[in-house]
């Protein structure tokens, strides 16, 4: 708002100063011009009245004729701006001149204080006089020496046109102006109008509010400022969304850290002060031990655990040699055998001599971990298959399956789809965080093919 | 009432609810325990014959607060025992009508005391206890021995109650000062020991109010 009263002011001022010094020009050249012309008419005509005495006088030398002449022109003529003054030997009258006709104000005295200077080239002088508001020109001749003959030319006419025509100016001048500064207005309005729709829209976004943006209209600087906002504010939604996710999700995992802690914590030192301070029997002191050695072996495993998903995230590279199938396929079943047995499960590898560049080691714990899943969710005696086609490898069941709405999230740290099952299996909830981890360092995809009751296919793809 | 007092342990972890079991027992409660919210839910239709049920709060099933509505319907006090120990949590449970909200690890003896004041609040602990040749009523203070009183001191009867009440579990001098003179008491341990003494000579004792190093005493039937 203030910067468009701002362009306005000083837009309107310049171009009033300008169109004022544009005026004042204008007006004093037409000023002059007319008083030219008028100095000019007045002039001849004062050139032809005195021509005309002149030819009258040639005929009278004589000096009685010569005023009676005079007296006798100036009379037919009768008009309110000549004068005639005669010069005589008679001093009857002051200074010796004789006052043959004058019908204006002014008086000879007043006359002879003018200061007189030549018009053209000829025997006319002229000179500048003003009385009231009104501008007068007044011309001399002198004829035959003795005869001052005086008219007095008013640019009254003048002064009024210049002044009617000084209101037209002033007043097309301040119209204009006016107009101008009106569709100014209207273009500025225009023009700051998205600037300050940005600044609300700013200022809406720095209140936290991201998902703002301003709608682009226009295709000019302006247009292209709000299209740039638009894309600065959508990297701060993304970024600002991403760090509140992360941060979400480092809180989940230390949550879920210090609830996993805490129960075999629990459970150890509590069996510990039972058996210091409790009267047991034998088989209770016994089981008491038992529970503090099973609690610390799931301290182990989910320390060990921990340890490896900070190694994977940090370790910067891992070496990938080109490992066939079967040899990764081994090296899972081998490390399965007993929790397969436990279950009376077998195990079934499909492979065509595949072979893919990968960390055996990790490679051989993603599988397990995936077999293990299998094994969980399965009853005695069912089957496990691993299989290997095109750049894919992958686990089925034919367990009770993953339900649709927990597909998302079973690869997120200590997520368990079924707590007391994953629980009184000693897991941790990290095997499937770990899977994910290193099948990311990897460059593998992981999709879930999971239908509740119809058994879960992982498949893994190289990409 | 008389007799053993029953719990209702719902615990999904295994080697919690056992330690809790127990401890339990060999204090003189019987005890019933379910891993899973919904398996505890059905059985306390049939059975709900509870005087105080400790529940966990993240439960597979029905968790802990959805289960509290089915305690409160048959009237069985509730103590949460769980890792949750955030603000939230604890509002929810006790404002949801829990006794008691007890943050994982926990100590047994706390636990017992805990439990102890919610069952006399209930009236549901008995007012004597028979224990070796003794009875020992809290109402009148009084203690017979073979049907004979034997006069004890306020504070040696009080240590007795304190240490018949958790039999066989072994309780610190430290405790026994707090839970039988009061936090503000700033006296030594050796009170504990003299007293003890008095009670091992006036009842006969000496056999079953055992000495544990680094633990305390305890007493044994």
């Amino acid at each position: 708002m203030k910067l468009r009263t701002k362009i306005l002011w000083i837009s309107c001022m310049a171009l009033l100063a300008a169109s004022l010094l544009g005026d004042v020009l204008i007006l004093s050249i037409t000023g002059k011009s007319l008083k030219n012309e008028a100095t000019i008419r007045a002039y001849q005509n004062f050139y032809e009245m005195t021509g005309e005495l002149e030819q009258g006088l040639l005929q009278k030398m004589d000096a009685e004729a010569k005023p009676l002449y005079l007296e006798h022109y100036f009379k037919k003529l009768k008009d309110d701006y000549s004068i005639c003054f005669l010069r005589s030997g008679n001093t009857e009258e002051a200074n010796g001149i004789r006052q043959i006709y004058n019908h204006t104000a002014l008086s000879a005295e007043e006359l002879s204080q003018l200061s007189f200077k030549n018009y053209e080239d000829g025997d006319i002088t002229c000179a500048d006089y003003s009385w009231g508001n009104t501008d007068y020109v007044v011309f001399h001749k002198n004829i035959q020496s003795e005869i001052d003959v005086y008219r007095v030319a008013s640019m009254d006419e003048v002064q009024k046109n210049v002044r009617r025509l000084t209101g037209y100016v002033l007043a097309i001048t301040f119209g204009v102006v006016g107009l101008t500064t009106g569709i100014l207005f209207i273009i500025l309005r225009h023009i700051l109008q998205p600037l300050q729709e940005l600044n609300e829209t700013t200022k809406r976004l720095a209140e936290g509010n991201y998902d703002q943006r301003v709608t682009v209209r226009r295709k000019d600087e302006i247009g292209q400022l709000e299209e740039s906002f638009n894309k600065m504010a959508e990297a701060v939604e993304t970024s600002t969304r991403s760090l509140e996710e992360s941060e979400k999700r480092k809180t989940l995992f230390m949550g879920n850290l210090t609830h996993e802690l805490k129960t075999p914590m629990t459970a150890i030192s509590g069996y510990a002060q039972t058996l210091l301070s409790t009267k047991l029997s034998r088989e209770n002191q016994e089981a008491a031990l038992l529970y503090i050695y099973e609690e610390c072996g799931r301290l182990e495993r989910l320390s060990k655990k921990m340890m490896k998903l900070l190694e994977l995230d940090q370790e910067d590279s891992l070496v990938f040699t080109d490992t066939p199938v079967s040899r990764l396929f081994e090296a899972a079943e081998k490390s399965c055998d007993v929790i397969l047995k436990d279950k009376q499960m077998t195990l079934e590898c499909i492979e065509h001599g595949e072979h893919f560049p990968m960390d055996l080691d990790l490679m051989t714990d993603v599988l397990i971990n995936l077999i293990d899943n299998g094994v969980k969710a399965s009853d005695c005696g069912g089957k496990i298959v691993l299989r290997a086609y095109d750049n894919i490898i992958e686990v089925q069941d034919f367990g009770q399956g993953i339900p649709a709405e927990e597909q998302e999230k079973i690869m997120e740290p200590f997520y368990m789809v079924d707590k007391s099952r994953s629980r009184k299996s000693g897991g941790a909830g990290l095997g499937l965080a770990l899977t994910a981890l290193i099948a990311k360092r990897h460059n593998i995809s992981i999709q879930i093919d999971s239908k509740e009751g119809n058994g879960t296919r992982i498949i893994l793809q190289f990409v | 009432m008389s007799g053993k007092n029953r719990i209702l342990i719902v615990e999904d972890e295994e080697a919690i609810a056992k330690m809790i079991a127990m401890n339990l027992e060999v204090s003189n409660y019987d005890t019933e325990i379910y891993y899973n919210g919904s398996e505890a839910e059905a059985a306390l239709v049939q059975d709900h014959d509870y005087d105080l049920g400790l529940l966990d709060v993240m439960l597979p099933g029905k968790d802990g607060f959805e289960l509290l509505g089915d305690m409160k319907k048959y009237d069985i006090p509730v103590i949460f025992l769980t890792a949750k120990d955030d603000l939230e949590s604890k509002i929810q449970g006790l404002k949801g009508g829990a006794e008691d909200y007890i943050v994982k690890p926990f100590e047994i003896l706390e636990l017992l005391v805990r439990m102890e004041k919610i069952l006399e609040r209930t009236n549901k602990l008995s007012q004597t206890i028979k224990i070796l040749n003794m009875e020992i009523n809290f109402e009148e203070h009084s203690v017979k021995q073979n049907g004979q009183e034997v006069l004890l001191k306020p504070k040696e009867f009080e240590l007795l109650c304190v240490l018949a009440k958790n039999k066989n579990i072994a309780i610190s001098r430290e405790n026994l000062l707090r839970m039988v003179w009061g936090i503000e008491y700033m006296g030594e341990t050796r009170t504990v020991d003299v007293h003890v003494g008095q009670l091992r000579k006036k009842l006969g004792l000496s056999e079953h109010i055992k000495t544990i190093s680094k633990m305390g005493y305890r007493f044994e039937e």
